[in-house]
């Protein structure tokens, strides 16, 4: 349909099959930690290279110089096929390296809370390149006086950053000497795409680009082996020109421009490992406030439907003005199930930052920071999602001490422990922010494209970005809303019950107690059905949240922005946490994102929006994630349109974020076996509708024999 | 005056244009055995169970006056023979495995519900009435979409047309679109499966043909040993194609999901008849030939 305007070429089926058959998988996704974002091979050379400089005197040099042997040591690696080129070296580590970099991670220098999580500012680097980042440098590093103590911290900021874009310079002629050695054996055509290769190379990113090719080639050969979760910000408003340009000269067709985007974008693919998050976000406006669509918008969209992997997780800003066109690429893709891109309010989301200090130009350059994290690109130190607050274990924590025998002081003893809680927490992550702005963390040429870390002669991890946040994030908030719902009408009410009761038969995980657990679920007021009682409760307790992250001082003077989404992490909380007052049992995930809690939508969606977007989403920068799933045929022909209706009106009442997905066979499978999660899933046909957990399980086989067809 | 409503969907977006709450009237006429809506063929309140969704609790037990429900070795049966539809054990049932299904509503109750989601029906979308046939409950709607029709919202009815013209000009001047099904044209086959003349409904097509401010469309279901027979199908497609101001067709492809809707109701469940993508195929290339454009709907 709209995406099949342009033909996926062959070139971009081979590398696709040649990434998906070569990632790195981490064999036990729970030991995830943050240096397993680092492909391990560079992990390991990080190690050799910081036992290599331990003669260095300060941490943070000792770290340059470990970033600058990983470069130096990594083998260049061009594949067949690829346009875009640098590829992070997958040989297994051998037994002895394996367990140098083993004590490494046990014995190394401490790097606590949340790496990377940001957008560089390639519009920067395109425009200078390294040798005019090292130019800046060094005449930053000229005028400094070394007889006061700032300035001799600025030049130890600026010796490591030159060590490591030196670096990147060899790391350069390293991949250009290859594609050239390469192209002398290549014959024909190949030969002439790894001469390109190599002729662009011999200028980027050393110099600024001077094609949309090059402009590509550079972000991802610095970007690459950052090893992280470093994004690209805006690239439809600052490739604009690059791409204009080679087409008015003739240079590349926009069949060719897609193709060189489908390569790059298969990359992330390839060195962020599977299960995380990056991306890079669309649309939108630009500095002068005039709105961002344009061929680049459309390309990269269409991309999503080309590369079909679970990178880059691209973020449509969506407008009053965002024209249907581009919302129908958007949901054509979501329909098939790319789950890309996820869709933000623009104008809501720039008064939001307005609101929280962003200056207006700035507004154009937001940027979901991974999942939904909002800061602005190339200008951000971002500590998101730090820490994580449970928020209905706190309930459960509060009800073991607490008398109450009302809604309003239950909620004003909330809100106390609450506040003590994100004021502890924030402290916490004082501590981290401390050892970094001490000891480092990020390499230092991350810093490098973020603003105003040169002209400050600070890193990121100092305080040298121009707005610092720190994002504290609150789990389970509808299973919270539920929970009071649920203690509301069973206590407070209609006494059916004592709180000490019932507290009991929470411990006891609601055995011999199912009737009532199942009267809690079926007949007591949910948040995400729009009814008066659990919305105006939503309202409150979204306002307590955000109340509780006001005014809090911070080492780096950074806001306390409170978010309310979850990437795995309302799956490992909800296993820890104990069965909850709204009928969820011990052990069972929370509820995901600021979206209702599982299987309880059972109004539709009409509702479950009027719900989600009825509390002010505004203070949340650190994000929010209202997750929607429909089945396909809700989303093709003319039931689209339908779509584009239903996101506009979420988009006009407020909401933030919206992730629609399209039902798949396995959630119907998974609801055949498991109906309670998924009470609200919905069959709509024309004159009929019913739930698809009352259908006998032949139709159920039936439908879902279908669904898997219509996909 | 109240009405007896089996089921509200909102989010309706196969029932007329744009995003629509649909509201499903209770008790119908006809008596169609391929028939989606089976809980919606008897006016009156009936008792809706799903088993497997019995957590064994005996509330229904104690609650019931007319003992409908026995124990039996360790598992709860039910005995529909004393059953009033009275509605107490659903109540006491925690689980939703006993569900009363028609329920008494004014007008301003739907009217509360409907105007929920004004702010998603934009220009074309609203509220729509369907059944069961929603027509027999004519005072309820008229009362309903005069009211809607204040707050501007689009009117719609799904209908059978098997009904004295003058109940549809109670609510003409309410009404914006309605959908009216042909199910067949041979008056036999009609009466055989319907249980009804065809006649009144094809009178009653012309006449809301010509009502100016309405539009009309055309629905037909595709059912497998009743009209999914060449001849059949070609007499429809040729009568619509010689009436005017049709403004859309609709193929209602066969499905069997009123299964689980008889079961819970107790009834004989009825035979799945499959039609292939390419039957269905051939069925619109029969009204193509015809010169009628249709749109397929009904892919669950």
């Amino acid at each position: 349909m709209i995406s099949n305007k342009y033909a996926i070429r062959p070139r971009i089926v081979k590398i696709r099959e040649l990434y998906r058959n070569d990632v790195e998988t981490p064999t036990k996704f729970e030991n995830f930690n943050h240096q397993t974002l680092r492909v391990s091979r560079a992990a390991y050379l990080f190690a050799e290279g910081w036992l290599k400089f331990s003669q260095k005197t300060t941490t943070r040099i000792r770290r340059a110089c470990a970033e600058a042997y990983v470069l130096d040591k990594m083998q260049p690696i061009i594949n067949d096929d690829e346009l875009i080129v640098g590829c992070p070296d997958f040989t297994p580590l051998t037994p002895d390296e394996q367990l140098l970099k083993e004590n490494f991670d046990k014995y190394g220098p401490i790097t606590e809370g949340r790496y990377d999580h940001m957008a560089l500012d390639f519009e920067k680097l395109l425009k200078v390149g390294v040798n005019g980042l090292i130019s800046e440098i060094k005449k930053e590093r000229e005028i400094l006086n070394l007889n006061v103590a700032d300035d001799i911290k600025k030049d130890e900021f600026y010796e490591g950053c030159l060590i490591e874009l030196e670096a990147m310079l060899r790391f350069q002629k390293k991949y250009h000497d290859l594609a050239l050695q390469l192209a002398e054996q290549a014959k024909g055509a190949r030969k002439a795409e790894l001469e390109r290769i190599a002729e662009i190379l011999s200028r980027v990113p050393a110099e600024p680009a001077s094609s949309f090719y090059d402009a590509l080639e550079s972000m991802h050969m610095y970007g690459f082996p950052l090893w992280g979760l470093f994004l690209i910000g805006r690239p439809d408003q600052y490739l604009l020109p690059y791409y204009q340009h080679d087409i008015e000269t003739g240079l590349i067709t926009k069949e060719d421009a897609l193709e060189l985007i489908d390569c790059f974008c298969l990359h992330y693919n390839k060195y962020i490992f599977p299960r995380s998050s990056i991306g890079f976000m669309i649309g939108g406006h630009d500095k002068d406030g005039n709105p961002v669509e344009n061929e680049l918008t459309e390309l990269f969209l269409i991309s999503i439907s080309h590369t079909r992997m679970p990178y880059p997780s691209i973020g449509l800003a969506v407008r009053k003005d965002t024209s249907n066109e581009i919302l129908d690429i958007a949901i054509d893709n979501l329909r098939k199930g790319y789950s890309h891109p996820a869709l933000f309010n623009d104008e809501s989301i720039t008064q939001a930052l307005l609101d929280a200090g962003v200056a207006y130009q700035d507004t154009a350059n937001y940027v979901h920071s991974a999942c939904v994290e909002l800061t602005i690109s190339g200008k951000s130190g971002a500590w998101v999602v730090s820490p994580y607050h449970n928020t209905v274990q706190i309930l459960l924590d509060l009800l073991e001490e607490v008398e109450v025998s009302d809604l309003d002081s239950l909620l004003d003893a909330y809100a106390r422990r609450l506040r003590k809680l994100v004021v502890a927490g924030s402290r916490n992550e004082d501590r981290m922010q401390l050892e970094r702005m001490r000891n480092g963390g990020n390499p230092l040429r991350a810093s490098c494209l973020v603003n105003d870390c040169i002209k400050k002669g600070m890193s990121i991890d100092m305080g040298g970005a121009r707005y610092n946040f720190t994002m504290p994030n609150f789990l389970g908030v509808s299973n919270l809303i539920d929970s009071l719902s649920a203690i509301q009408t069973l206590v407070f009410e209609s006494h059916q019950i004592t709180l000490r009761e019932f507290m009991d038969i929470l411990r006891d995980n609601y055995v011999g107690h199912e009737a009532l657990r199942q009267e809690i679920i079926n007949k007591i007021p949910h948040f995400g059905t729009n009814e008066a009682f659990t919305d105006q409760l939503a309202k409150r307790v979204y306002a307590m949240i955000s109340d509780s992250c006001k005014d809090i001082p911070t080492i780096r003077n950074s806001k306390n922005l409170p978010s309310a989404f979850s990437f795995l992490e309302h799956m490992w909380h909800g296993e820890i946490t104990p069965a909850t007052p709204d009928g969820r049992k011990a052990g069972y995930p929370l509820n995901d994102g600021s979206s209702p809690v599982q299987g309880r939508e059972t109004a539709g969606p009409t509702a479950s929006i009027l719900s989600t977007t009825t509390w002010n989403h505004k203070p949340f920068i650190g994000g929010i994630a209202v997750n929607m799933k429909f089945a396909p045929s809700a989303m093709e022909g003319e039931s689209a349109e339908k779509m584009r209706t239903l996101i506009r009106t979420f988009m006009k009442r407020g909401g933030h974020e919206l992730q629609i997905s399209c039902v798949s066979r396995d959630t119907l499978i998974d609801a055949q076996k498991n109906p309670e999660a998924h009470r609200d899933l919905v069959v709509r046909i024309g004159g009929y509708s019913d739930y698809f957990t009352a259908q006998t399980p032949e139709l159920q086989q039936e439908i879902i024999d279908r669904t898997e067809h219509g996909l | 005056m109240d009405g007896t409503i089996f089921s509200i969907q909102r989010f309706s977006i196969n029932d007329g244009p744009g995003i629509r709450t649909t509201i499903f009237l209770k008790g119908c006429n006809l008596s169609c055995w391929w028939c989606h809506n089976p809980e919606g063929k008897i006016r009156s309140p009936q008792i809706q169970r799903y088993p497997e969704k019995c957590i064994g609790c005996q509330h229904c037990v104690t609650a019931c006056q007319n003992k409908c429900y026995y124990l039996d070795q360790g598992g709860i049966c039910f005995c529909a023979e004393h059953c009033i539809s009275c509605g107490e054990c659903a109540k006491e049932c925690p689980s939703g495995a006993i569900v009363l299904c028609g329920e008494e509503k004014t007008a301003e109750e739907i009217v509360h519900l409907v105007s929920k989601d004004e702010t998603f029906y934009e220009k074309d979308g609203g509220v729509t009435f369907s059944g069961g046939e929603c027509m027999l409950q004519h005072e309820f709607i008229a009362e309903t979409m005069k009211l809607c029709k204040a707050r501007n919202i689009h009117t719609a009815i799904e209908t059978a047309a098997c009904v004295p013209f003058h109940y549809f000009e109670e609510i003409l001047p309410f009404l914006d679109l309605a959908i009216v099904d042909i199910k067949c044209i041979t008056e036999r086959l009609h009466r055989q499966h319907v249980g009804m003349s065809n006649q009144l409904i094809l009178d009653n097509i012309d006449l809301l043909l010509q009502q100016p401010n309405l539009t009309v469309w055309i629905r037909v279901p595709i059912i497998p040993d009743f009209n999914m027979d060449q001849n059949e199908l070609i007499k429809i497609a040729k009568y619509i194609s010689k009436l005017q101001r049709v403004a859309r067709v609709e193929l209602m492809r066969y499905h069997a999901l009123g299964n689980g809707k008889l079961r819970s109701l107790g009834q004989d469940i009825m035979e799945s008849k499959l039609i292939t993508d390419m039957q269905f195929a051939e069925v619109i290339e029969i009204f193509k030939k015809e010169g009628v454009q249709v749109v397929n709907k009904a892919k669950p």
